[in-house]
């Protein structure tokens, strides 16, 4: 649980995040990352811990299937994208932040959501353990 | 002390079922926060 919340990927992504947040509230907007970064980090970000928290409970090897991730893209882009730009004009539509969940979604999967590498017991025996529904 | 390993607690019949729902509940409540820090 640990090893899987201390990934580099995971931290680089929680401190892009955060230093993003950091500016913002000191009134510096950069445009581009200002727009896109927390769409690109959210998945990442998000789905780290939920991989931390099933891993606890069903062994280290445990991946997430690529429909978890599907779901939390899903969730994510209609949520932000389509319901709260119709009851907030705070929250703008804007087809590009799928792209970016889309791409968080793919880092997540491509970079974190490995089997680690250590002794503990896993579910099975199946190094790439995933769960499918 | 190499081969300490994590304790967790033991596999039950119906876990994963748990575990989905805590997960779909999970990303409702960061959706949500999100939304109302948004707002």
């Amino acid at each position: 649980m640990k090893s899987t919340l201390a990934h580099p990927v995971f931290l680089l992504a929680l401190l892009i995040f955060l230093l993003n947040q950091a500016l913002e509230g000191m009134g510096i907007f950069l445009r581009v990352i200002h727009s896109y970064s927390d769409d690109l980090m959210c998945l990442p970000v998000v789905l780290t811990p939920a991989l931390a928290g099933f891993r606890y409970f069903l062994g280290s090897q445990f991946c997430l299937p690529v429909s978890k991730i599907l779901t939390a893209l899903i969730l994510f882009s209609v949520t932000m994208e389509i319901i709260l730009p119709l009851f907030s004009f705070r929250h703008i539509a804007d087809a590009a932040d799928v792209v970016m969940y889309a791409l968080g979604g793919a880092a997540f999967h491509f970079l974190i959501n490995r089997p680690l590498n250590d002794s503990s017991d896993s579910f099975t025996s199946n190094p790439i353990q995933s769960y499918e529904p | 002390m190499d081969n300490q390993q994590e304790k967790r607690p033991e596999e039950k019949p119906g876990t994963m079922n748990v575990l989905e729902y805590v997960f779909i509940g999970f990303l409702i409540m960061i959706i949500g926060i999100l939304a109302v820090a948004a707002a």
